[in-house]
């Protein structure tokens, strides 16, 4: 038996406000328009407007929000900061939006057992400060962490630049409690390991809030590298950094962080923040390697031989914190900058095996010329995870199809390079109708199953991550390169 | 086909088969299915003590005619296998390359690379590189209705639909059959030592744990052995300590160097064991063979009190204990007690010991195992569980009573 996806009830906005009322105070629930508009949207192109917006501060209460959702037959959709890149937080089929930026307790900082548990709305960049005083920290730490939520990292399973070494969201995750679509609580493994059954928590991470609402999140910390080395190599063209980043992986060197940079984003940086980078390079690599003294003299010695053997123009070791802060204020400031250079910039997601950066980044270059979008590249080259830029002006008429075909054409160059659609974005709206360029239909199918087995109502953030039935086709054969099965 | 395996908890099977391609598997898996029977899926057969007496052992599907190694790029430190290739084969292969799949499972010459990520089989390196669920980045298996699905893909970093890769790492074959694997490779350390101390009381051997998990050191893996352990290694009878570091040469210097003074300032007594690392190894094979093999898993900080517990519950049956002191994962094997209220009462000290604190019963006689679920409680997670299993093998084919629950 095929599964598919359960079709949309609609429940009337007022029914859903009233209801909602029943449950939160007034200020904890937003339902006029102009307050809404504020939610339509995250860090994503797509919009839709949810028909409120309430603001737990309990998993009861998200547990009863939700149970009065499935009650009125009513989609509803968790959001965090809503910096989301794919869409995942946006309400797509109307219905409520539960945000969970109001639950933001550390709980608990068990610094013996190097854990901490959290509520889902605690910024990222708020945990690793919390932490820092003993000596720990925790690891994923996406461009957005100043910003973005534990909650939402453990929707899109988030990486960020220090994920090379050590792991990204799933791996740095020991326990969730979670709202299931039935309004029932459970918690799923937790402090201790190897919890008997199905790893459920791993299922649940990057399930991009399809699957239930965490509420509580039971994280691994580690203590802070006793010696922290950045280099910066600059490189005369992307073949030679990107050739250089491969050299590193192939000669086993597994640095913790290995960013690369464009000419483009180079002096995006240059010119809002200086940040040391040179504007003339066509290629930069901001090269991390931490541990012990010793291990680390060793492996920044051997990562500058790769890059000179690979014709790097210059290797430089930052002399200090303030110069190693530096270099990483403009990494983490790119998009940033890169806004400055364009009324609005598409950002792309997509991964290959390492060995095929060269070649992906020269594919990139030419859909730029194609196009006639400029694009910009920042991205975790170590893992061979792209970023591309697209930079474009949603005034200009007829762009905006432009620019997603331009990123359905790079999605399309990583999955027939053997990559895959997204490295830690997440495929939400996004990217659903691009589904098939990697999983089959019955790929898909498995994961319809998993789906359906623990939202058997469908309203758990509807409309994400499966392809929409019959759209893939049409959707790009408008450039007669049609996706579909 | 005629193998060795005569039964499963005393279960015979009626057939078998073995397969020569996915495809094939599939095929045989999909008439099993409309058929009507069990089927039990099979690598190297070393691991079958796992799990809760089967309801019915209708057809063993072995893996082992898929042995091939599908794509290896060193460069990209990247390799996809096929699941019935041999565990011990393919580390042979990597190490050409100055790789390895950084698993250490206590693993016999047999097991293929499917059994132990379907038991989720681990060691003490998991320190350092985590465990299945940290090294597959990809998964292809067969399922019940006969079609071959994929999840993940070959790239390190990926979040492309949902991570099923995570569901059937540890699934005990209840769920799907796999059939290939990818997974993300690690360099050989160039240097590699251990540290061995021994020390009076398990509390200063802890302690002593404790400073270096939350100092900058970073052992690939701490072993802490109870005196029967120790013994079993070859080691003096007492409480011992074995550190492995590996890395560049002078970062296992310093460590060497470090990990010895911080012994002897908790009460140790540095061991010279240049062979430790093998000892330890050893020790675990031969605790693998004992009538009752446990797992018990707490918070780390409660990986001496664990100790204790399987020490003290399981005294009178001569128990080899020893625990991942950096995981809290620890290790007890014994003789057989004569009634399960024994493992009963352990399993609910165990409980208490933390949140999320388990007990699995990973070899066991039939006569006890029939008298208690070998993984525990789950909880509340249970109905969870059952309705993914109900969806991906509807008629119950897979594995029939063996997995949690008696799914």
């Amino acid at each position: 038996m095929t599964d598919t996806l359960t079709p949309m009830a609609v429940a009337s906005t007022s029914a859903i406000v009233d209801a909602l009322r029943q449950l939160v105070p007034e200020d904890r629930l937003l339902w006029r328009d102009y307050d809404l508009m504020l939610y339509e949207y995250d860090g994503s192109i797509d919009k839709q407007r949810p028909a409120a917006v309430v603001f737990p501060l309990s998993t009861d209460e998200v547990s009863s929000i939700v149970k009065a959702c499935t009650r009125l037959g009513a989609a509803y959709t968790a959001r965090g900061a809503g910096t989301g890149l794919s869409g995942g937080a946006i309400p797509a089929q109307g219905g409520v939006l539960i945000s969970l930026a109001r639950m933001t307790r550390i709980l608990e900082l068990d610094v013996e057992n190097l854990r901490a548990i959290v509520e889902p709305g605690v910024v990222n960049l708020r945990l690793g400060q919390a932490v820092a005083e003993f000596g720990l920290t925790y690891v994923p730490d996406p461009s957005s962490q100043k910003a973005c939520t534990i909650g939402g990292n453990v929707g899109e399973n988030s990486g960020g630049p220090h994920t090379l070494r050590y792991g990204v969201t799933t791996n740095h995750t020991l326990g969730l409690e979670v709202v299931l679509p039935t309004g029932d609580v459970v918690q799923v493994g937790g402090s201790a390991l190897d919890t008997p059954g199905y790893d459920l928590v791993g299922l649940i991470v990057g399930s991009e809030g399809t699957l239930g609402i965490v509420t509580r999140i039971w994280v691994r910390l580690v203590p802070i590298a006793e010696t922290v080395k950045t280099i910066l190599a600059v490189f005369p063209s992307m073949d030679a950094a990107s050739s250089a980043v491969a050299g590193l992986i192939a000669r086993r060197i597994v640095p913790a962080a290995i960013e690369m940079m464009d000419n483009l984003t180079i002096r995006a940086i240059e010119s809002r923040a200086p940040s040391g980078y040179p504007v003339e390079a066509e290629g930069v690599v901001l090269i991390e390697v931490d541990g012990l003294r010793e291990e680390v003299d060793e492996q920044a010695e051997a990562v500058g031989e790769v890059c000179r053997e690979n014709g790097a123009l210059d290797v430089r070791l930052a002399k200090d914190d303030l110069e190693r802060a530096k270099l990483w204020a403009g990494r983490k400031g790119a998009f940033a900058a890169i806004g400055r250079l364009t009324p609005d910039y598409y950002t792309v997601d997509g991964v290959v095996p390492r060995t095929k950066l060269p070649a992906t980044l020269a594919r990139v270059q030419e859909i730029s010329r194609e196009s006639g979008f400029r694009i910009a590249n920042v991205f975790h080259a170590g893992d061979g995870n792209l970023h591309p830029l697209i930079l474009w002006d949603a005034d200009e008429a007829g762009a905006e199809e432009r620019v997603i075909d331009a990123g359905a054409e790079i999605m399309r160059v990583c999955a027939a390079a053997g990559g895959s659609l997204s490295g830690e974005h997440g495929i939400g709206l996004e990217k659903k109708d691009l589904m098939p360029l990697i999983f089959s239909q019955d790929d898909v199918a498995q994961m319809l199953r998993i789906k359906n087995a623990v939202d058997a109502s469908g309203l758990c953030n509807p409309g994400k991550m499966f392809p929409t039935a019959g759209r893939c086709l049409e959707l790009f054969a408008r450039r007669g390169r049609a996706v579909g099965w | 086909v005629k193998t060795l395996i005569s039964a499963i908890d005393g279960v015979a099977p009626s057939s078998e088969s073995r397969p020569s391609s996915a495809e094939e598997l599939a095929e045989t898996l999909r008439s099993s299915n409309d058929a009507g029977l069990a089927i039990t899926p099979v690598g190297g057969g070393t691991q079958l003590a796992l799990g809760n007496v089967p309801h019915r052992v209708d057809r063993l599907l072995h893996t082992t005619g898929l042995n091939r190694v599908v794509e290896y790029e060193p460069a990209d430190l990247t390799v996809t296998v096929e699941a019935g290739m041999r565990f011990a084969d393919l580390q042979a292969n990597l190490a050409e390359h100055g790789q390895f799949l950084a698993l250490d499972p206590t693993a016999e010459p047999e097991a293929t690379i499917g059994g132990l990520i379907a038991t989720n089989a681990s060691g003490p390196l998991r320190l350092a590189y985590g465990t299945a669920r940290d090294l597959v980045i990809g998964t292809r298996v067969a399922n019940p209705d006969g079609t071959l699905t994929r999840a993940g893909g070959r790239v390190v970093k990926n979040v492309a639909g949902y991570d099923l890769n995570k569901l059937y790492v540890g699934s005990l074959g209840t769920l799907a059959v796999i059939v290939e694997l990818s997974f993300k490779l690690a360099p050989i350390p160039p240097a590699t030592a251990s540290v061995v101390g021994q020390f009076d009381s398990f509390v200063d051997a802890r302690a002593a744990v404790d400073d270096v998990l939350h100092s900058p050191l970073s052992p690939l893996a701490i072993e802490l052995l109870a005196p029967g352990a120790a013994a079993l290694a070859g080691m003096p009878s007492s409480n011992v300590l074995v550190f492995r570091v590996g890395g560049y040469p002078r970062a296992v210097e310093r460590q060497v160097r470090d990990l010895t003074a911080l012994v002897g300032r908790h009460g140790g007594q540095p061991i010279e064991a240049s062979d430790a690392w093998d000892s330890v190894a050893t020790m675990r094979q031969a605790a693998n063979q004992r009538d009752v093999v446990l797992k018990a898993a707490a918070p780390l900080a409660e990986s001496a009190t664990l100790m204790t517990l399987l020490q003290e519950q399981l005294a009178d049956l001569d128990p080899v204990v020893w625990v991942s002191a950096g995981n809290g994962v620890a290790y007890a094997a014994c003789s057989a007690p004569t009634s399960v209220d024994r493992l009963v009462e352990l399993r609910r000290r165990v409980a208490q010991v933390g949140t999320n604190a388990s007990l699995v019963l990973q070899r066991c006689p039939v006569e006890l195992k029939q008298h208690l679920d070998v993984w525990g409680d789950v909880g509340a997670s249970l109905s969870l569980m059952r309705a993914l299993k109900d969806k991906l093998d509807p008629r119950g084919t897979l594995n029939p009573g063996r997995y949690v629950g008696r799914l």
